[in-house]
């Protein structure tokens, strides 16, 4: 078990969304531009990372009768924390993003890691854990988010940067709404799942 | 005491602390944080009392009697232009609405003739009707409206009401008449 490896499993084999389909809610609700995306997946990062060094260190002294209401009294503290911090310091941000700030204590991604990896490995391993699915959600979540964003809008602008700009605006609202995160997502998923059965029947 | 009770106590007590240290860890951030969203609060109301009177240079908060907490409440601005003559006055009042409080922003001119704009802060109005109240047709109409004739139009009044939102709009008028009358009382 090496750490670059670890690191990597989490934006490809066990990649939240796309590998273990954990956390679909924000990234169906929220990925209406990139910026926003971003801004979820950073939420996200910072209380992965916290919640599973913090299991991990105790790991030791966690009776296993009640792990679970431990481990939601760290995640939520961990929550608080970044939900207080964006409010004050990026409220516009945290206009957008909303009730999914909160919500990211139910976030099955950050339980699932904690209960699955953090409570059996030790603190570096837990950390690298944490880095490698923050970083595979925070890549499909700004995949989806682009390319809701350039199909609806036909441009990506992120914190006031102009990143991508089409010649033509395709201006498809449909794309920008709910229905649009579910037909990206989607289309997204059949092609990973295709291109993983051929491999697989390749016998890789 | 026997062995599973020791358990139980070990348990708790583990719980009890990482509790503990939560609060601490929530009590450090929640300090600084609010204080910085305090500021954000103060930013946002400047910058509407700005945009309803564009002509203000500064404005001067008018307190009310301290409270048991020796707290002063801001009962409405001044607005003080250049050389500081009052041009108008501002305010922020609240006026329960159909789903819940309304927080409306208004001015008025120096002479309680004209009602120099409105705009509608925080509201829990049914959407796509009572939440109308936030849009620009129902808001544009404050703008230069006569402080005599700030009611309904069913009510004598120049101002349209929404369809089917008659409770939100009028709890919009009445905010700003109880507060322009009751600034027109206190500087009298």
């Amino acid at each position: 078990m090496d750490a670059f490896s670890e690191f990597i499993r989490g934006i490809t084999r066990d990649n939240p969304i796309l590998g273990l389909v954990l956390g679909l809610c924000p990234a169906l609700a929220v990925t209406t531009s990139v910026e926003n995306a971003i801004g979820m997946s950073v939420a996200t990062a910072f209380v992965l990372v916290c919640s599973n060094v913090f299991i991990s260190t105790l790991r030791k002294q966690i009776p296993s009768a009640v792990r679970l209401p431990i481990f939601i009294i760290i995640i939520a503290t961990f929550v608080s924390i970044i939900r207080m911090v964006m409010e004050a310091y990026v409220p516009s941000m945290h206009a957008a993003l909303g009730i999914f700030i909160p919500l990211i204590v139910v976030n099955c991604i950050i339980i699932g890691r904690a209960e699955a990896y953090a409570s059996k490995n030790n603190v570096f391993f837990s950390f690298v854990d944490a880095l490698g699915i923050a970083a595979g959600f925070l890549l499909v979540l700004v995949l989806i988010g682009g390319i809701r964003e350039i199909l609806g809008t036909g441009q990506i602008v992120a914190f006031g940067y102009t990143l991508l700009s089409l010649p033509i605006n395709p201006a498809v609202t449909t794309m920008i709404m709910p229905p649009g995160a579910f037909l990206t997502i989607g289309i997204i998923m059949a092609v990973v799942n295709y291109q993983r059965a051929k491999k697989r029947a390749k016998g890789g | 005491m026997s062995e599973s009770n020791k358990d139980t106590v070990v348990v708790i007590g583990k719980l009890v602390l990482i509790s503990v240290i939560a609060a601490l860890l929530l009590a450090i951030t929640y300090i600084p944080t609010q204080a910085q969203l305090e500021r954000n609060i103060m930013a946002a109301q400047e910058a509407i009392l700005g945009e309803l009177v564009p002509g203000a240079e500064n404005f001067d908060p008018v307190e009310g009697p301290a409270n048991v907490d020796g707290e002063r409440e801001i009962l409405y601005y001044r607005a003080l232009d250049g050389s500081g003559n009052i041009i108008g006055y501002a305010f922020f009042q609240q006026q329960t609405g159909y789903g819940g409080p309304i927080m409306v922003a208004g001015a008025v001119d120096a002479s309680f003739s004209t009602v120099l704009g409105m705009d509608v802060l925080r509201h829990e109005e049914t959407p796509g009707l009572g939440a109308r109240i936030t849009t620009p047709a129902f808001q544009n109409q404050f703008d230069g409206a006569p402080v005599q004739q700030l009611a309904l139009r069913s009510g004598g009044g120049s101002i349209d009401s929404i369809t089917g939102a008659t409770v939100s709009a009028q709890a919009v008028v009445t905010a700003l008449n109880t507060k322009i009358n009751q600034i027109k009382t206190a500087e009298a």
